[in-house]
């Protein structure tokens, strides 16, 4: 069904785009990858390629508004959306973050599609859609150290200048669903990690290669689902987050970068050495 | 001299054949090891039917078009429909985001926290999934909603447990058709002679109970994050009615190493098993075996199964040849199953087995195919259907029998619908203790048809079967 809707979408673009009335309008149509949903607070557009005069560069960004080939997306502090893909491909976006569009596509079905977006800044979360399933090794995203290879997953990434930290989140390996066990491949000019086991990241620092996956902390966690925040206050079992917090305390790697707040949106706690499978 | 005690011999074999139970096909060696592994694991394969069946359940909930959602992509009515059409759909991970999508704009929306939280536990997130359960405020909810959620979390907190350990037990009764698997003809040969099965040979029912306790665990080694260790402790006793020579009490143990990185899975072990008969000690039965899993694409997966048994046979009182089938067995599976959603797996596979027995007409090479099919119902049901046929060519004729090398076709089908009793509560409109409500309730029905150019080991038996269950993790 979904591979249905999606197909039908596919050809009404191809439609629109042979009619001879649709010509006016051929680049917005062929360069539509998707729609903005999920927003709050300052969204703009940063930049864009496809039908520049209509929509200027540093507008706000409205729910539902079309997000085309080439768009620039950055929110500002308490901002945050979702990026719905065509293909049902999920991308949210934190606060103070930057995303580009660099070359999404969608072809005759779902395994002809390519998706590749830039993460420049902020934190963000990926939920594989039906390229990802079909075709995973045509959906990377480029972060300033390097890129990360989708193979059908939900993935979490925190991205600054000089550093990042990129997560499997799911799904495990005791889904009981029919969706693909995830896995990542994190690659720098330095060297390349896999990440197959969910609730495990690694960290980039520029000019090194990407740390061995270790488990998350707590805050790193907690960090990498901050695109979806605000939460609601949180009203139980107080006594058991005061104690994850006294076990898993926080401390910067040795001799890489000096300490940072933890819940900064521009940095992000270090991961430690590996630990109990609780922590997954 | 020797010529003369043969031609005595020969009629008192044949007396004592055809007209007690020790024409007993299922104390056979090859029968009864092989009734007892199968129950044993048709205990293990209801009771992990029955929480996957429990899992889906917890998600289940009008048709909306992805096109409908993007237009609209804030109304959290339209958001919540689809999330729900998702989700019927099995795409969980779709499903989630939709969920996310709500919360970013609701941060409020207690029901939308709640489902996150169970989806994002059915796809193994149980990080996440624990954050968003925990940060609902329980007086919100549902009495229903409150037991969905602290089940979940009860669940997590087990799963994500470096040394998990569970303990199963099972209590039940079965009925057979003919107990005692007596030829359909009602005749055997015996020295290529046909004789008619009289007196407690021929075709016999029987009731029987059945008791099973099976305790497992599985323990990461936080070296790596890709091996566990697993193992387990298992006791079966099945009592007849009346047919107490099929009277049988076993037990034994396993351990092994697991290795899980992405799509490949693989465990090898060791396991041992001891078995008695009428209350004498039947057979030991040790050795290796392993599976090894690959995932081809979302919904296909291809497993091979290996397992090589060293089994030592002890004559009793209704089986004095037992010993000639002591030997090696090793016997292999390959397959695949498919799972075309969520609620449905399709799994066939072929497998190979030869025996290596003292004897050489014990020995014998088996070609099997086996078709298996699991149907998840909602709130904790579901229908499990397994077939299989197998062709069984012998090495040697037994001369007791016929100058015939013995080949054997044979064909099974058991269907098992299962139920928690909270459901089967809740249906009469009886509310369940919580201790009671995850006992599973079975019930298996099961034809088994043997065909061979020896009328000895033509036959069939209809099995029914009840099985009450319950697993504690702990």
């Amino acid at each position: 069904m979904r591979q249905a809707s999606y197909g039908v979408t596919a050809v009404l673009a191809s439609v629109l785009a042979l009619s001879p009335s649709a010509w006016a309008v051929e680049d917005s149509t062929t360069a539509l990858i998707g729609n903005a949903g999920g927003l709050s607070g300052q969204v703009l557009l940063a930049a864009a390629v496809i039908d520049a005069d209509r929509r200027p560069v540093g507008r706000q960004i409205g729910s539902g508004d079309p997000i085309y080939q080439g768009d620039q997306i950055v929110t500002g502090p308490g901002g945050r959306l979702q990026l719905m893909l065509l293909d049902q491909t999920i991308i949210t976006l934190g606060e103070n973050a930057r995303m580009t569009i660099d070359d999404i596509s969608f072809g005759p079905t779902a395994a002809d599609g390519k998706i590749s977006v830039g993460v420049e800044q902020g934190a963000f979360r990926f939920i594989s859609g039906q390229v990802a399933q079909a075709k995973p090794e045509n959906v990377n995203i480029r972060i300033p150290m390097g890129t990360i290879g989708i193979r059908g997953t939900i993935v979490g990434g925190a991205v600054t200048p000089e550093s990042a930290l990129v997560a499997l989140l799911g799904p495990g390996s005791e889904t009981s669903t029919s969706s693909r066990h995830g896995a990542i491949t994190v690659t720098t000019p330095g060297g390349s990690v896999d990440i197959t086991r969910t609730g495990y990241g690694t960290e980039l620092f520029a000019g090194q290669p990407p740390s061995p996956p270790n488990p998350l902390t707590s805050a790193q966690l907690q960090l990498l689902n901050s695109p979806r925040q605000p939460r609601p206050p949180r009203p139980a079992r107080q006594r058991h987050r005061r104690r994850e917090a006294g076990r898993f305390r926080l401390r910067p790697p040795a001799a890489r970068r000096p300490r940072q707040a933890c819940n900064s949106p521009t940095s992000f706690p270090a991961i430690p050495r590996p630990r109990r499978r609780s922590e997954r | 001299m020797k010529a003369r005690s043969l031609m005595l011999a020969v009629p008192v074999t044949v007396m004592a054949l055809v007209s007690s139970s020790a024409w007993a096909q299922p104390a056979n060696s090859e029968r009864a090891l092989d009734d007892q592994r199968r129950l044993s694991e048709g205990v293990r394969e209801t009771d992990a039917a029955a929480r996957a069946a429990l899992e889906m359940g917890l998600t289940a909930g009008a048709e909306v078009t992805w096109e409908q959602v993007r237009r609209n992509p804030d109304d959290p009515g339209l958001n919540a429909a689809w999330a729900r059409t998702q989700i019927q759909r099995g795409d969980l991970l779709g499903a989630s985001a939709t969920l996310e999508r709500i919360l970013m704009r609701y941060p409020n929306a207690t029901e939308a926290r709640l489902v996150l939280g169970l989806v994002l536990f059915r796809l193994d997130d149980t990080a996440t999934a624990k954050r968003e359960l925990e940060a609902i405020d329980p007086a919100q909810l549902t009495p229903t909603q409150r037991a969905d959620r602290d089940q979940v979390l009860a669940l997590i907190e087990q799963r994500t447990k470096r040394l998990r350990q569970s303990v199963t037990l099972a209590l039940g009764g079965h009925f057979d058709s003919n107990r005692n698997s007596s030829p359909t003809t009602g005749t055997i040969l015996i020295n290529d002679l046909p004789f008619t099965l009289d007196g407690s040979a021929k075709k016999r029912a029987d009731w029987g109970r059945v008791g099973m306790t099976a305790y497992d665990f599985d323990y990461d080694l936080g070296t790596d994050p890709r091996l566990s260790l697993y193992g387990g402790l298992n006791l079966l006793g099945d009592r007849q009615s009346t047919l107490k020579t099929y009277d049988t009490v076993s037990g034994g143990a396993n351990a092994g190493i697991r290795f899980a990185d992405g799509p490949v899975g693989a465990q090898i072990g060791t396991f041992w098993n001891s078995m008695s008969m009428t209350d004498d000690y039947y057979l030991s039965d040790y050795g290796l075996d392993g599976r090894f899993t690959y995932r081809l694409a979302s919904a296909w997966e291809a497993f091979t199964t290996l397992r090589l048994d060293r089994q030592v046979f002890h004559n009793i009182s209704s089986d004095r040849v037992a010993t000639d089938s002591s030997g090696v067995v090793f016997t292999s599976w390959v397959g695949s199953t498919w799972h075309p959603n969520d609620a449905h797996s399709v799994s066939l596979s072929l497998g190979y087995g030869h025996r290596n027995a003292a004897a050489n007409y014990m020995s014998n090479d088996r070609w099997a195919a086996r078709l298996g099919d699991v149907w998840l119902l909602g709130k904790g049901q579901f229908v499990s259907a397994v077939g299989e046929v197998g062709v069984a060519v012998y090495d040697q004729n037994n001369p007791t029998f016929s100058a015939q090398t013995r080949r054997d076709t044979d064909g099974r089908f058991s269907l098992t619908y299962g139920i928690p009793a909270g459901t089967l509560t809740e249906a009469v409109g009886v509310e369940a203790p919580d201790e009671v409500r995850d006992v599973v309730l079975s019930v298996t029905g099961e034809y088994y048809r043997s065909m061979s150019n020896l009328p000895n080991y033509t036959y069939a038996n209809l099995r029914s079967q009840m099985l009450v269950s319950k697993r504690w993790e702990f």
